[in-house]
């Protein structure tokens, strides 16, 4: 359906809101003292981004970013994955 | 006759909060919209909560715990305001996109919290010192009440963790069966 103005602009409001939280965040991986520290926040900082994507596919109504949307939360998901193995010797983490 | 307003024309009294939207956009304030707005406040409220978690908590293994469900759970929230959005079309989509968040959020964040742990990381305690009596380094505040040097059962000398693999040497049943940790 086609996005009417109101639904729009909560949902950029909603966006905006995130980036700003996200932007926040960074703080943690600037200052976090360990490396899981900043490997944590690295990954929520994707995930607002995945949200951030979706709800501005949403609001500017392209269907499209949802793919966008996607393919970032698989890369997110493979980059603490691939950390969290870079940082052990042996054994597994999953 | 001429027919009434679309508004009033309504057969359930509009509540309170239908009002005020109607006040904001006239005619087009359904009750879809009002779950919409309350989906979207509600995600961005928790993703709130999960960056205060991140500024307050003393330790990773507490950041992550902020992160893993506070996060998670305000990105299905967002999610769910952009599949009311997005109407019937986009949903399956929309579906696949909050089931990988739901299972890969918490999944990354035990992984990342399970090399921290085997890479030596004291999580943190109420008075600062380890279980080895080493101050903890998570960046939380320490106390220091009275030098106490275990703090509560475990006296697990392990090393400080300086290394991961000194530290991982230490940990005799992870390290008796590196297989069986999978």
């Amino acid at each position: 359906m086609a996005t009417d103005p109101l639904v729009a602009d909560v949902l950029l409001a909603a966006a905006t809101a995130v980036v700003v939280l996200a932007l926040v965040l960074l703080g943690r991986i600037v200052l976090g003292p360990t490396t899981p520290d900043r490997v944590v926040a690295v990954n929520v900082v994707g995930t607002a981004a995945v949200v951030v994507i979706a709800l501005l596919g949403a609001a500017l109504d392209e269907p499209g970013f949802l793919d966008v949307a996607l393919v970032y939360a698989l890369l997110n998901f493979l980059l603490s994955i691939g950390l969290a193995k870079f940082t052990i010797e042996r054994g597994g983490v999953l | 006759m001429a027919p009434p307003a679309p508004l009033l024309a309504s057969p359930a009294p509009p509540s309170t909060a239908l009002v005020v939207l109607d006040g904001v956009v006239p005619g087009d304030a359904t009750a879809g919209t009002v779950v919409l707005v309350a989906l979207a406040a509600a995600g961005v409220f928790f993703s709130l909560v999960a960056v205060v978690g991140f500024y307050r908590l003393p330790d990773v293994y507490a950041r992550t715990h902020a992160a893993s469900k506070s996060e998670t759970l305000g990105a299905l929230l967002a999610l769910s305001a952009a599949a009311i959005a997005f109407g019937s079309a986009e949903t399956p989509k929309l579906l696949v996109l909050a089931l990988f968040v739901l299972v890969t959020g918490p999944t990354a964040a035990h992984a990342v919290v399970r090399s921290a742990a085997d890479a030596g990381i004291e999580p943190w305690t109420r008075d600062g010192i380890g279980a080895d009596g080493v101050r903890t380094d998570g960046g939380g505040v320490a106390i220091d009440r009275d030098g106490s040097g275990g703090s509560g059962g475990s006296g697990d000398p392990a090393s400080s963790g300086g290394s991961g693999s000194a530290a991982a040497d230490e940990r005799t049943p992870r390290a008796d069966d590196p297989e069986g940790t999978r």
